[in-house]
């Protein structure tokens, strides 16, 4: 049986529109499509049958289109658009990375400071109170008027290494003459009882 | 009528007229040929130069099927042209596929030929059918499946599939031609 004998109850009309609706659909063999051809030259009900399926064919796809396509449409144009988005959009992992860096530079400045903290905090509990008074009172006075003699303290320690510090410094002067030489000095000073004069470093 | 078998060419207003009262219908019978709106639009005017050439010698009674004798022999002739001038497999497969799926393809302005009011029943009427005959309108149409994919898909035979296509085909044309009627009354 084949498609065209399908005609249960068909008027002749209804075979002309069926015809042409598998011309137009190109459901026909190549001989059903001549023999069609053929008989739109002669049978203008055939070729009005023709143009009236092309319109209902034409009509129900851009019915269904429009219809039927714009929820799953709406709905492909959001995921592409998403996806457009994800995609211009940098990582999520790459973010979590910044932040367990940025994470990692902080502690490492917080590590850092308090290295320098614990210096200052064991200057300032091994009794250093008053020499650090001092050397803040030097801190304003010219080099020249730096006493010296004053570390010469309790240990016994001579003045040798201190003015060998001192000389230190006016190279360190005379190379980097930016720093004022009454910084030079004092930051020498400082690194004396840093180094000598802490007694719980001792101890420990 | 404007046409009478008169022995001078038609003037610009009945070909006007002419244009007005067939070309809807022409356009919609050559893109059924031709499947391709441009080339529709070709044997279109090439149509109505024929009309302007020899309009005049058709016979009043006989005028449309002249008219659509002409619009065949200008798209089959339109036809052969582009098979012959490239490579015949290409055009070929253009014109074996269904209408609807080459015109939706190039979104073509052809499709205007479909007006509001039509598509507006043809969506009334789409309701009315029962959904099985929705479901084969919509493979069909939509979907570009063939009759023999639908029913291997649904897994029915192919002549329910194709039973149920003529059915909701004659409901969205009787629908189609209420119109017609109604603009004719």
């Amino acid at each position: 049986m084949t498609t065209s004998q399908i005609t249960t109850d068909a008027s002749p009309e209804d075979d002309l529109e069926w015809r042409a609706f598998r011309y137009i659909s190109d459901e026909m063999s190549v001989e059903e499509r001549e023999q069609f051809e053929t008989e739109l030259e002669t049978d203008l009900a055939a070729c009005e049958a023709l143009a009236r399926m092309a319109v209902v064919s034409l009509a129900t796809s851009q019915l269904l289109r429009g219809v039927t396509n714009p929820a799953p449409q709406r709905e492909i144009k959001t995921v592409r658009a998403s996806d457009r988005e994800e995609a211009s959009r940098p990582p999520r992992w790459l973010g979590l990375v910044l932040a367990a860096a940025a994470l990692v530079l902080v502690g490492i400045q917080l590590f850092s400071r308090p290295v320098t903290n614990s210096k200052t905090q064991t200057l300032v509990a091994s009794d250093q109170l008053d020499e650090a008074a001092e050397l803040l009172a030097q801190w304003n006075l010219p080099m020249g008027n730096l006493p010296v003699g004053n570390l010469e303290d309790s240990d016994g320690h001579d003045d040798d290494f201190a003015t060998l510090r001192i000389e230190e410094s006016s190279d360190l002067e005379s190379e980097h003459s930016d720093f004022p030489s009454w910084m030079i000095a004092a930051l020498t000073l400082e690194e004396m009882p840093a180094t000598d004069s802490l007694p719980e470093t001792k101890d420990n | 009528m404007l046409v009478s078998g008169a022995s001078e060419p038609l003037d610009s207003d009945a070909v006007t007229r002419l244009y007005a009262e067939y070309s809807d219908e022409l356009r919609a019978f050559l893109l059924g040929v031709l499947r391709n709106s441009d080339l529709a639009s070709e044997a279109l005017q090439a149509t109505f130069v024929k009309v302007i050439e020899a309009g005049h010698t058709a016979r009043k009674e006989t005028f449309k099927g002249w008219l659509f004798k002409v619009a065949l022999h200008e798209a089959l002739g339109i036809r052969r042209k582009r098979l012959s001038e490239e490579k015949q497999r290409r055009i070929q497969g253009s014109f074996n596929k269904p209408l609807w799926s080459e015109l939706a393809r190039a979104e073509s302005p052809d499709e205007r030929i479909v007006r509001e009011e039509t598509i507006d029943r043809v969506r009334q009427q789409l309701k009315t059918l029962p959904s099985e005959q929705q479901e084969i309108v919509r493979l069909k149409i939509f979907e570009d499946w063939t009759f023999a994919r639908i029913a291997d898909e649904l897994q029915i035979p192919l002549g329910t599939v194709q039973t149920r296509m003529r059915l909701a085909l004659k409901s969205l044309s009787g629908k189609l031609t209420e119109r017609l009627d109604d603009e004719q009354t």
